[in-house]
């Protein structure tokens, strides 16, 4: 058995936050070009 | 340089989203022909509040902002207008932001600024100061009345 300090550490919270940050500043982001766009008719 | 596996995969979708907001923006900027306001130089024909109608569709507003109105008040405009604002201030800087438009331009002494804006959607869109200018700030408004097209 390997030491506890030695296993492959995968930081899958970080993975996750960075994922849904991504995602979130799409909806954001997209979210103001459309109504920006809307706004030009 | 070394750099994590992870660290490249995350710059590179980082890179990836930046450059699709980029491209949106170029996207959007050539197919709804938008554009920044435009700052004239000064001609004090513009200091007079008026409004021009150069064809069925096509007007001109000058549109003079001061403590604590905008002249004209009201502007009425057939549906398919497009309209272009020329605008400039009487005393101190006021804003100029109409309602539902991508409209947010200061009005300045001695400035013009000018933007062309389409009016596609029958209603009425307000016109308000958003640069606090004084005590009448808050009642500093005007309207773009946009008919059907019977409208003065």
């Amino acid at each position: 058995m390997e030491p506890w300090n030695e296993k492959k550490f995968i930081p899958k919270g970080a993975f996750a936050f960075f994922i849904l940050l991504i995602l979130l500043s799409l909806v954001f982001w997209y979210g103001i070009y459309w109504l920006m766009i809307e706004n030009t008719k | 340089m070394l750099i994590d596996k992870s660290e490249k995969k995350a710059l590179a979708v980082t890179m990836a989203v930046i450059a699709l907001f980029v491209f949106s923006l170029l996207y959007a900027r050539n197919k709804y022909k938008s554009d920044v306001p435009e700052c004239l130089p000064y001609d004090k024909a513009y200091t007079e509040a008026k409004i021009n109608r150069l064809d069925s569709t096509t007007y001109q507003v000058f549109s003079v902002a001061s403590m604590w109105q905008f002249e004209p008040a009201e502007i009425y405009l057939p549906v398919g207008s497009e309209v272009d604002f020329y605008l400039t201030s009487k005393d101190v800087v006021h804003g100029f932001n109409i309602s539902d438009k991508n409209v947010n331009m200061m009005a300045v002494y001695g400035a013009i600024n000018k933007t062309t804006v389409k009016f596609d959607k029958p209603g009425v869109y307000n016109i308000v100061c958003h640069e606090y200018c004084g005590v009448g700030h808050q009642n500093m408004r005007a309207q773009v009345i946009v008919n059907y097209p019977e409208a003065k």
